[in-house]
């Protein structure tokens, strides 16, 4: 009823409301039958409303039809960053078993990418090693093993608080450590998947990943915020 | 070609969403044809194709592999990932909540307090349009003071009254990043007053809120047959700019404005024909503010500042027997107030990290809000300023031990008052605090011990003591348990404490001249010898995700209260601020420590996904009470927990453009058991939600809801304090740009 005025005051508002026929008032009439003399009672309601939104949920998908082209989703970006790392990084010969074993992306703790990351590097290869996927589970003792055989090993915020062991366990390990979390490169991992605006950016601490061998190709460090820290 | 195609995309989208709505309201004729059976038939075909729909597009995926770096970075992207970083929760050892932003766009709630009731063991009653009674296990009332609400680290409690004012709460809901709700207990980390729960607001970094986002939002109350004449339209609109001020240094400004309508008159009054059988309660509300993020390896530097005003209408009906008066002018108050609020606050936080996992923050603030509210105290200006530090750090190889201490100021004037007299006028409120919490690894990776307390003096009841000990057992990945029992203060208000409030009397010379001078009159007296109620709670919680698609979550807790503050009659007479005498013999109530009780209850909430495009979430949650709690309760302390509380949500997406979200929310009767004012029942009631939403590409979205659709009704306890409006069921459309 109120138009915003400014200097609304004690006696405006209930001269206001004492006299309220003088308002300027809308008089569009919406009058509303209650649905519940449509429906009894509260359990009917709801089933009645899943049932209504379900059935014009499908009838939608039976009519529209499939053209449209979906925003990009997170994570298609980040499973084709980790694509792309397979290129422009370079392992040392004793990361590898031979000439034709795998690049193994690792994923540590709980699986964020859906079938992206599968579909981004199925049937794909780089300097002639197949790539695979791996999902490791959280992080234990007895991952630890399995985490210092993956080339680049993606780890999940679902790790949040195992940072520190995570890093330390793959000491000696030529294994390319990516993340979403926090302060990732302070903690000693070499990429962080950041972000700016609706754009995911890159910042990558090149120290950690000399001491495991990896050369990082110098098109990386040029669209990648660099971490100079010790 | 391919933008012929988007446009003929969205064309049938938009003319779906039309038909698709049409079912939505189904006083519509052609929707009864079409739950008449018809589509039903057709059902399983329906289901068929959307099986189909969905393998289609997962293929259709666009490949991204052979996109070089450069255009990866410059790719616009549907964020996620704060929503995942919100629900990595498997370690936390209490019932926490997260409200992701995905979930408050698929809720359709216009602010934050009615988001707040899809969370398990949440009661949020709406008492009118612009007032919200929110609990979580129990004392729901438009005070609840048992409850600590805080955004991006401020505190939002009220001193003066306890509680939270939630219509002065009206963040953006487009910055709010996530919130999280924990019922329980949390004084060990809070401190005082997070004794039933804590909610904690937290706002988007500026660095993710980069661009122009606009949006608007335009809606009607479907008032009952027979409102004789209706205040129809009611509206929101936002703005918010984010840039970069230089390396690593982000901000963004904001402005939104609204506008709300009243809900609908229950029964019968004086002035229902005045107000065209509505509720005086529309209220208005604008704000403006920034925030600025600096970033370096190690530090995050964070400034934001708001301000905020708004005006509420207040209608009360006068019930029998206590009529407010003005005891400056004597003559009886016209009950038909507006409150005017306006907020002012500023806060800086630094946050720096180290390479060896431990953390240092430090925060302050200053918050000022004045309230002109004519039933209490004409005016009230708050003033606090707030200072907290923390570390956190590793102690050998299995002790994480967080520290830290916190001050607080509050000062505050009350002026102009009507029928509440503070006494006096200025006042000052010091809590000063320290905590010391230590993280043990009892068994690495399995179990942990987490124990710790706070101490904290305050000025009305000295020294406060707030321990707790909780432990968390993670036998797997995707299981974990927890126990906790901890001990929580609730402090005295500044009203219980100093204020004298007038229920009624009869002034000097009110008989004429002649007669003798009677200058008597009715009042709740203060206490100044109140002692912090306590609360010693045990809690027990499971959690678990077996797979991917399906979550559960258990808590089960038993609350015992001591010393709780109630309205007490009392004998004879005592003195009066304004003059004269407080007789016993009209009224004569304090707040005193005469309450005790339990309350006990479980809460269950579950997630099941069971393909890409569909989610629902269930809860329910049970709760009791022993009957020292019905001895204890009344208007001040609040209603105990109704026994059943139940919610459904779902969430439909055939195609990422299109998404529909329906959720029903179940309240149970709630008993109010008030010897001073009498016993009384709200009636159980349903909430019933519907909505759908259409986005095309990143910049454009357009929404369509309708809220409370199960019909009208009212939500809290008519008691002699309170006269709830009637909730009505609205609609309302939402236009939304980003750039």
């Amino acid at each position: 009823m109120k138009t915003p005025t400014f200097n609304i005051n004690k006696g405006e508002s209930r001269d206001n409301v004492n006299g309220a026929q003088k308002k300027e008032r809308f008089l569009v009439s919406l009058e509303w039958a209650p649905l519940r003399e449509l429906v009894p009672s509260w359990f009917k309601g709801f089933s009645f409303s899943v049932a209504l939104s379900l059935l014009s949920g499908l009838l939608l998908t039976a009519i529209v039809p499939k053209t449209a082209a979906g925003e990009t989703s997170e994570y298609t970006v980040k499973a084709a960053y980790l694509f792309n790392f397979t290129r422009f990084v370079e392992w040392p010969k004793s990361a590898f078993a031979g000439a034709a074993s795998p690049i193994v992306v690792g994923v540590l703790g709980d699986d964020p990418f859906g079938g992206s990351l599968d579909e981004a590097v199925s049937g794909k290869s780089a300097a002639g090693h197949p790539i695979e996927v791996k999902r490791l589970g959280g992080f234990s003792a007895s991952t630890s093993g399995a985490m210092r055989k993956c080339q680049i090993l993606f780890i999940s915020y679902s790790e949040k608080g195992k940072v520190a062991e995570i890093l330390a366990a793959l000491k000696g390990s030529s294994t390319l450590t990516v993340s979403e979390i926090e302060k990732f490169p302070l903690k000693g991992g070499i990429v962080l998947f950041d972000q700016e605006g609706q754009k995911i950016t890159l910042v990558v601490n090149p120290k950690p990943a000399e001491k495991a061998g990896l050369t990082l190709s110098s098109k990386l460090m040029q669209v990648a915020k660099v971490y100079n820290q010790e | 070609m391919k933008k012929v195609m988007e446009k003929q995309g969205i064309l049938k989208a938009v003319l779906n969403t039309v038909l698709v709505l049409g079912i939505g309201f189904p006083s519509l004729a052609v929707a009864k044809e079409i739950t008449a059976g018809r589509t039903q038939t057709k059902a399983a075909i329906q289901v068929a194709a959307a099986l189909q729909s969905e393998t289609e597009t997962e293929t259709k995926k666009e490949d991204l592999t052979d996109v070089s770096l450069e255009s990866l970075m410059g790719l616009n992207v549907q964020v996620v990932s704060s929503s995942k970083r919100a629900e990595s929760l498997r370690d936390a050892t209490s019932a926490i909540f997260v409200i992701t932003q995905e979930e408050i766009r698929r809720s359709g709630a216009r602010s934050i307090p009615d988001l707040l009731v899809m969370v398990p063991g949440v009661q949020v009653a709406r008492q009118s349009s612009n007032e919200w009674a929110i609990s979580a296990r129990g004392f729901n009332g438009q005070y609840n003071n048992k409850m600590l609400v805080l955004i991006d680290g401020r505190s939002v409690y009220d001193p003066i009254m306890g509680g939270v004012n939630w219509n002065q709460q009206d963040v953006m809901l487009e910055d709010v990043d996530h919130i999280e709700v924990i019922r329980g207990p949390g004084g060990t980390l809070w401190g005082a007053n997070a004794v039933n729960g804590i909610v904690n607001i937290l706002t988007k970094d500026s660095k993710i809120t980069q661009g122009l986002y606009v949006t608007a939002q335009g809606g009607a109350n479907l008032y009952a047959a027979g409102t004789t004449s209706i205040y129809s339209l009611n509206g929101l609109g936002a703005f918010r700019y984010g840039g970069k001020l230089g390396d690593d240094f982000y901000y963004r400004i904001y402005g939104q404005t609204e506008n709300r309508n009243p809900f609908a008159n229950p029964k019968a009054d004086v002035y229902q024909a005045a107000l065209n059988n509505t509720w005086n309660d529309d209220w208005y509300d604008f704000r403006g503010g920034f925030r600025t993020d600096w970033h370096s390896d190690e530090d995050q530097l964070t400034l934001e500042g708001e301000i905020q005003k708004g005006y509420f209408n207040y209608a009360r009906l006068t019930t029998s027997g206590i009529a407010y008066f003005d005891a400056n002018t004597f003559a009886t108050g016209n009950d038909l107030n507006t409150d005017i609020d306006q907020n002012e606050h500023f806060l800086a936080r630094w946050t720096r990290d180290f390479k060896d996992d431990s953390q240092v923050q430090i925060q302050g603030y200053y918050d000022y809000n004045s309230l002109t509210k004519a039933r209490d105290t004409r005016n009230n200006n708050v003033g606090q300023l707030d200072f907290e530090g923390q570390h956190r750090f590793h102690l050998g190889q299995r002790n994480e031990i967080t520290w830290g201490g916190s001050y607080r100021k509050v000062s505050d004037q009350f002026l102009n008052p009507i029928n509440t007299f503070y006494d006096p006028q200025n006042q000052e409120l010091n809590i000063l605090g320290g905590f010391l919490q230590d993280k043990l690894t009892v068994v690495e990776g399995k179990l942990f011990l987490t124990a710790g307390a706070k101490l904290e003096n305050n000025t009305y009841t000295g020294d406060e003591f707030s321990p707790s000990a909780r432990l968390l057992f993670t036998p797997d990945n995707t299981t974990s348990l927890w126990a906790a029992v901890s001990r929580a203060v609730r402090i005295p208000t500044q009203f219980s404490e100093t204020s004298t409030t007038y229920l009624g009397g009869i002034p000097a010379d009110f008989f004429g001249p002649g007669f003798p001078p009677v200058n008597t009159y009715g009042a709740v007296i203060p206490n100044g010898k109140l002692l912090a109620e306590t609360l010693v709670s045990s809690e027990v919680g499971f959690r678990t995700n077996p797979t991917k698609e399906t979550s559960l979550d258990v808590a089960g807790f038993n609350n015992q209260y001591e010393r709780l503050i109630a309205f007490q009659p009392l004998n004879g007479t005592f003195a009066s601020p304004a003059g004269g005498v407080v007789d016993s013999s009209l009224y004569a109530y304090q707040q005193q420590n005469t309450g005790m009780g339990r309350i006990y209850g479980v809460e269950i909430a579950g997630q099941w996904t069971p393909v890409k495009a569909l989610k629902l979430n269930l809860s329910y949650t049970y709760q009791d009470f022993d009957a020292n709690m019905i001895a204890a309760s009344n208007t001040e302390l609040g209603a105990p927990p109704p026994h059943n509380l139940a919610n459904g949500r779902v969430s439909f997406s055939p195609i990422p453009e299109i998404e529909f979200n329906t959720a029903f929310y179940y309240t149970d009767k709630t008993y109010m058991y008030d010897p001073n004012s009498g016993n009384s029942i709200t009636p159980d009631y349903v909430q019933w939600n519907l909505g759908a939403t259409v986005k095309s590409g990143d910049h454009l979205e357009v929404s369509v809801w309708g809220l409370d659709l199960e019909g009208a009704h009212t939500e809290t306890l008519p008691t002699a304090f309170i006269s709830p409006a009637q909730v009505v069921p609205s609609v309302y459309g939402q236009v939304t740009v980003r750039y």
